[in-house]
């Protein structure tokens, strides 16, 4: 973990930054995180927040959409259970997106308390890299987004 | 909603055909771990990244500390609540009823049901709107736990609070239909779909219900009542709970008879 960390106050916005020495941060690699369960979502952004990543949260389908358009991110950790469009449909519709208006291959991580054979199958098929069940190890997560942001920026 | 006269009860004129079952009740073992090991896994997600935030902390009197310690302490008070509700519908499930019945007036669990999701709604910063098309001075009873149904009522409604659009009110109509008592709850036709288990009722998709909602159906069931579900034609999503009047009492049995001699 590096540089002096400071955070916004907490509050009832969804997301909330970092801010760290600039010269403390390695290239930014845009993170989108999606879950409904709130402190997950803000756990896990926090951690990739402190390792230097730009993140933006998301707290069900629809609005995952919305920011993914927004920020344009490099990878994108989503919930299967989600409000309103679940992880599956969103996956689905981030892979339909025009390739022109993504900055590179976009690195889809299916995040579920759903492990099962069957549900691994279903996230392969609706366009997902990976699949992890929860709890999530956060060194996981870490070293995932590591071998792909080397290779990506 | 214009109400139309059934059977000596005013009932709403909604039809509850074209409506679909609600998926998931005769789930097989390996769907029921399935769902059993997500609910309890996302309180331990978030945990586990709220500890690993927490002993990356040089500083435990740090911001990052200190809130990072607040979301532990929600996700174990999530987890036990996940805990309490495995357990209730394990008890639902069991050979023996857990619940606790005794005969209830419609106007007294009216007002009870009223005041739970109200107090559930502001609690979200959310609007309900109720509608009484059934007579509640006709003096009808239900064989009802009280405090099991008013929490499954609430349940089925806080989706809805929980992901409705900003400023919609949740619509709940109280009305009578073929002699059973038919709580509605609507969302605003018109206004998106608000929340996965509505709006992937036709999806039969494991993945939108939850032990809340699961809770919630087998309470209604085990009061000889249905759980129906459907997404609105305008739009909304309209869940509907049906409960039989108490059988064995006089003035049911009266606003029961074609004659309507209740009125």
């Amino acid at each position: 973990m590096s540089g002096q960390a400071s955070i916004e106050p907490s509050g009832a916005e969804k997301t909330q930054t970092l801010a760290l020495d600039p010269a403390d941060q390695p290239p930014r690699f845009r993170v989108l995180v999606v879950d409904d369960n709130v402190d997950s979502a803000r756990s896990m952004a926090m951690l990739l927040q402190l390792e230097g990543y730009d993140v933006e949260c998301a707290f069900d389908g629809e609005e995952a959409l919305v920011r993914a358009a927004s920020h344009q991110p490099h990878a994108a950790i989503l919930d299967l259970g989600l409000p309103i469009l679940n992880g599956y449909q969103v996956a689905h519709r981030l892979r339909e997106a025009p390739a022109q208006s993504r900055i590179g291959p976009l690195l889809l991580i299916a995040l579920s308390g759903y492990g099962r054979d069957r549900d691994r199958a279903r996230a392969a098929e609706a366009g997902f890299d990976l699949h992890l069940t929860k709890p999530a190890d956060p060194n996981e997560v870490l070293k995932v987004l590591a071998r792909h942001r080397d290779r990506s920026v | 909603m214009e109400p139309t006269r059934v059977q000596g009860l005013t009932a709403s004129s909604a039809d509850p055909s074209n409506t679909l079952a609600w998926p998931g009740l005769d789930m097989d073992a390996d769907a029921f771990a399935a769902l059993v090991r997500h609910e309890l896994n996302n309180p331990l997600n978030a945990m586990s990244g709220w500890l690993h935030l927490l002993s990356a902390s040089q500083d435990l009197r740090s911001e990052i500390a200190v809130r990072a310690l607040e979301g532990a302490r929600r996700a174990v008070d999530q987890q036990i609540e996940q805990i309490g509700l495995l357990s209730r519908v394990l008890q639902l499930t069991g050979s023996q009823s857990s619940l606790r019945t005794g005969l209830n007036s419609l106007e007294s669990l009216s007002t009870a049901w009223e005041s739970a999701v109200s107090a559930a709604a502001q609690r979200c910063n959310r609007a309900v709107q109720w509608r009484h098309a059934v007579d509640l001075n006709l003096g009808l009873v239900l064989r009802t736990d009280m405090a099991a149904l008013g929490m499954a009522i609430v349940q089925l409604a806080r989706p809805a609070f929980r992901h409705g659009v900003e400023g919609a009110a949740l619509e709940v109509d109280l009305s009578a239909y073929e002699g059973d008592i038919c709580l509605r709850l609507g969302i605003e036709a018109g206004e998106p779909p608000v929340s996965s288990p509505w709006y992937l009722l036709g999806a039969e998709d494991a993945s939108s219900l939850t032990l809340e909602l699961l809770h919630a159906r087998l309470v209604v069931q085990a009061h000889g009542g249905q759980l129906i579900g459907a997404p609105d034609a305008q739009g909304g999503s309209v869940l509907q709970i049906r409960l039989p009047l108490a059988p064995d009492v006089a003035m049911n049995r009266a606003a029961s008879r074609p004659d309507g001699a209740a009125q």
